[in-house]
């Protein structure tokens, strides 16, 4: 493993920087995903771009109708341990909370959290040693054909839905689902100039992200929540510091007596490539009276059945559904 | 016999390079290709009469050897050998099976056989509780080895505290209440508890002519080896093996020490068995020391490595507290009767009226007259007719070499017994357990180190956890490993471990030092099963696989719908 390692000292030497080196290039901002996957032989770039320096993509700010600006090299733990974001968007902290050790949040940054690839045990195999590669043809993720965890029966990839260039890992970042559900944007920057992406449009599945070759992720940006609405997230991984198996983020908006359901958003992460929205649960519970929701009847629709037929599969789905209903109720109830 | 490859290798690359060299797994390629603990199948049968008495049994084992033998037919022998020690069983047949297949090769992992075999065996006396309508506490103290009994296997149990375990693990756990509390309801709660036994050392048998060569079979050898010096060719032209060194059992089960007692009255312990974190280097200086009455910090151990340290047979099979003990109680003896020697001329009384104790050496009816032990030690060296204090121990404890066909004999001179009791919850929509506590009663005979004690106990149950709910290798069709990390292959973390109620049951083993014995793996040994039945307890669905995961408890209790 070798590799150059530069330092930009702001944002457009960073991109320029990126623009020279293209392909060959990776930005290093936390490094607790890089490394690793350097390490693993995922990944071999030549030359590692630091942004750290940049101590200006570091903050946490209201700005306009008090949306939360955060920047992208802000460690995970700093938006843990904000109390103002704990009372504007408690679903960010209590994402945040969920992920990691505090160690990996000290390092790991909002913006990498975004950037991640994919978790896979077939990707994330360390290949170096020359009888473990020969006995394992590449999967696609690593320049291959074939796409070895999609057929088995699995727990840890997606279990419905269309494949991302023929990668059923599903996203790996803990902040994709809350910030779906926020209708959050991110920012980012390149050579073309500053652009915001929505998060639907930012994860495309199998570890890419909308980002083009010279662009970084500069800000996330989320609107301000009403005071009558309420949120949960809620998430299930093989341990608590693991990345999610399943995570939900529930956003309901209710009338002051919580009778009524307003308006909710719900997203489901883990069942298929990129974050699900329960298209079924947000159009049949909007402006509705709480007590006549059927949430089983509204799940039926956007999960339906497994890809692959087996006991972890068919267990996921399950789980995931007790996790909907849960959570729904709780932010209903 | 053993994979030693990786040995041969080291060695082979320090003479190529001259220099040091240190070799270095990484997670993936341990998880991928070394040794792992033997994937087992068993069958279980047994004759039972209404009242709860066992009269046959009859087990049928494949164990998963992998692709090479590595102690594979000594852990399918030592299955047999436990699954005949915990409960009265006349007749008892046993076969074992090992299968050759394209994983990682199994070895020898803390319990030996004991874990696999035990989980089979608890979860089957709770299926007969259940079939005759018994208490499964009942069922074993009813059916339970004490003392005086004979195995199936000839093996005659001493000291054993078997019964006691079980009656306080279920009385810690509270056992009659919650066996019975209320299981309706979402989560549920419920109780369970499996006990076992464990050897505290092993006569193996091995061939001698195989550990040494490396063959059975002396023309194999010679095809390879013609130039090899255990070969002689007779004059007809037919190979063997050379004079003395004919087919030949290892029969010992011995460690040694070399003690010294230094002119200031500190003593050094040379052993021959390695501190693999288990905590021998303070038990064994806590035995030496409490014999020549010196303070535990006036006791250095020193071993182990190739330039130092004395015979020892190794640390495994739960033995060192036992053997090497004995070893250093030997040693320790006849230090102080060297010592007694001298304080006696000095003391002017006869030695057999002198004590050691803090480090003076005093006649026991005044213990105000008394030499100090670095005194003792300093005249042994200083004057014309002293000598150095060198003392040398060993023990090789009283047991025999089980025959090949019938499996009669004594593997090991004593047996540690314990009970584990579990309580869980199982959420009926999730299928998660949740462990709320175990409570481990322990036989060890005497508490040496109950600070070290305890920690063998906690940190057995906590592995016992990982293997009850999360480890398994994921195999692809062809026996490679996919799960090679420890993200995907799960170990249990702080955050699975569950409140832990270590408890020991002082029996005073004659056999052992101070009346000690080993308890290096029993603790590991019965938590699944433990943990199964009380899951079986709380949703009445046995999970008869491991690990028990969610999606199994699910399916269970989706089956058992379906057959009501």
């Amino acid at each position: 493993m070798s590799f150059e390692y530069i330092q930009a000292k702001d944002i457009p030497e960073a991109v320029m920087m990126l623009g020279k080196y293209g392909d060959e290039s990776r930005i290093l901002a936390g490094g607790t995903e890089l490394i690793p996957n350097m390490r693993h032989h995922a990944i071999s770039p030549k030359i590692l771009i630091s942004i750290k320096p940049i101590t200006s993509l570091c903050y946490i700010r209201y700005g306009e109708n008090n949306a939360l600006n955060i920047g992208a090299l802000t460690p995970l733990r700093m938006i843990e341990r904000s109390s103002e974001i704990v009372r504007s968007h408690s679903l960010v902290s209590e994402c945040v909370r969920s992920i990691a050790t505090f160690q990996i949040k000290n390092a790991g940054t909002a913006g990498g959290n975004l950037c991640q690839t994919v978790k896979c045990y077939y990707y994330n195999q360390s290949h170096i040693n020359f009888f473990m590669r020969q006995s394992l043809e590449p999967c696609r993720q690593r320049g291959g054909s074939v796409c070895h965890a999609s057929r088995v029966d699995t727990f840890n990839h997606a279990i419905l839905g269309k494949p991302a260039n023929g990668c059923i890992a599903t996203t790996a970042s803990d902040l994709a689902t809350p910030l779906l559900a926020l209708n959050a944007c991110v920012k980012v920057i390149g050579s073309k100039g500053e652009r915001l992406i929505s998060p639907e449009d930012f994860f495309l599945g199998g570890g890419r992200t909308a980002l083009r070759e010279d662009e970084i992720v500069t800000e996330v940006q989320i609107p301000s929540l009403a005071d009558t609405t309420r949120s949960t997230y809620g998430k299930y991984s093989q341990g608590t510091r693991n990345f999610p198996i399943l995570n939900i983020a529930v956003i309901a908006r209710l009338t002051p007596d919580r009778k009524f359901c307003e308006d909710i958003h719900a997203i489901l992460g883990g069942v298929s490539v990129i974050p699900l929205r329960l298209r079924s649960v947000e159009t049949q519970f909007r402006n509705q009276e709480i007590s006549s929701l059927d949430i089983e009847d509204a799940l039926r629709d956007d999960l339906p059945g497994v890809r692959i037929r087996g006991s972890l599969s068919e267990y996921k789905l399950k789980r995931a559904k007790t996790m909907v209903s849960d959570v729904i109720h709780s932010v209903l109830g | 016999m053993q994979m030693r490859i990786i040995y041969i290798c080291v060695a082979l690359a320090v003479k190529c390079s001259g220099r040091p060299v240190k070799v270095v797994h990484n997670r993936e390629e341990d998880l991928v290709c070394d040794t792992i603990r033997h994937p087992a199948r068993i069958h279980l049968k047994t004759g039972v009469k209404k009242d709860g008495t066992i009269t046959a049994r009859q087990c049928l084992l494949y164990l998963n050897n992998g692709a090479y033998t590595h102690h594979g037919d000594l852990v399918a022998g030592a299955i047999g050998v436990v699954f005949s020690g915990v409960y009265k069983t006349p007749h008892l047949k046993y076969d074992a099976n090992l299968v050759y297949t394209n994983t990682p090769y199994g070895g020898p992992c803390r319990g030996f056989g004991n874990v696999q075999i035990t989980f089979a065996v608890e979860s089957h006396m709770d299926d007969i509780a259940k079939g005759i309508d018994m208490d499964p506490v009942e069922l074993r103290l009813r059916n339970a080895v004490s003392e005086g009994d004979e195995t199936a296997r000839g093996t005659r149990v001493g000291r054993c505290g078997l019964k006691e375990c079980v009656r306080r693990a279920s009385q810690e756990i509270g056992w009659e209440l919650k066996r019975k509390s209320d299981k309706a309801g979402r989560k549920v709660k419920g109780v369970g508890i499996a006990c076992g036994n464990h050897w505290c050392g092993w006569r193996t048998g091995f061939d001698a002519n195989v550990w040494r060569t490396g063959y059975q079979d002396p023309t194999k050898l010679y095809q390879e080896d013609p130039a090899s010096p255990f070969i002689r060719v007779r004059e007809d032209g037919k190979v063997g093996w050379r004079d003395y060194f004919e087919q030949e059992l290892y029969d010992s089960d011995a460690s040694s020490c070399i003690l010294t007692v230094n002119e200031d009255g500190t003593v050094i312990i040379q052993v021959g068995d390695p501190e693999i974190g288990q905590g021998l280097k303070t038990t064994v200086a806590m035995i030496g020391a409490e014999e020549l009455g010196v303070a535990i910090e006036d006791v250095k151990i020193v071993g182990v490595d190739t330039d130092s340290g004395a015979f020892g047979i190794g640390s495994y099979s739960s033995r060192v507290t036992l053997v090497l003990g004995n070893a250093v109680m030997d040693a320790a003896r006849k230090a102080k009767a060297s010592l007694f020697d001298i304080a006696s001329r000095m003391l002017g009384v006869d030695k057999n009226e002198l004590v050691a104790r803090n480090r003076r050496i005093s006649i026991k009816h005044d213990p105000d007259q008394y030499v100090l032990l670095g005194d003792v030690a300093f005249r042994a060296y200083s004057r014309r007719e002293g000598g150095e204090l060198v003392f040398h121990g060993y023990h090789d404890p009283d047991s025999t070499i089980p025959d090949k066909r019938t499996g009669q004999g004594t593997i090991s001179s004593t047996w540690s017994y314990f009970a584990q009791a579990a309580e869980v919850e199982v959420d009926k929509v999730t299928g998660e357990v949740k462990l709320l506590g175990i409570r481990s009663a322990h036989d060890v005979g005497r508490l040496i180190n109950p600070l070290g004690a305890e920690g063998q106990v906690e940190g057995a149950v906590h592995q016992g956890i990982g293997y009850t709910f999360f480890e398994e290798l994921e195999w692809q069709d062809q026996g490679r490993t996919r799960n090679a990390n420890l993200l995907n292959y799960r170990i249990a973390t702080a955050e699975e471990m569950c409140p832990v109620t270590p408890m020991f049951i002082e029996t005073d083993d004659p056999k052992g030092p101070f009346g000690a014995k080993g308890l290096g793996e029993p603790a590991s040994v019965a938590v699944a099963p433990a943990i199964a039945n009380a899951i079986e307890n709380a949703i009445g669905c046995r999970i008869r696989k491991l690990p028990i995961t969610p999606d199994k408890i699910l399916n269970a209790l989706k089956s058992r719908g379906k057959e009501d």
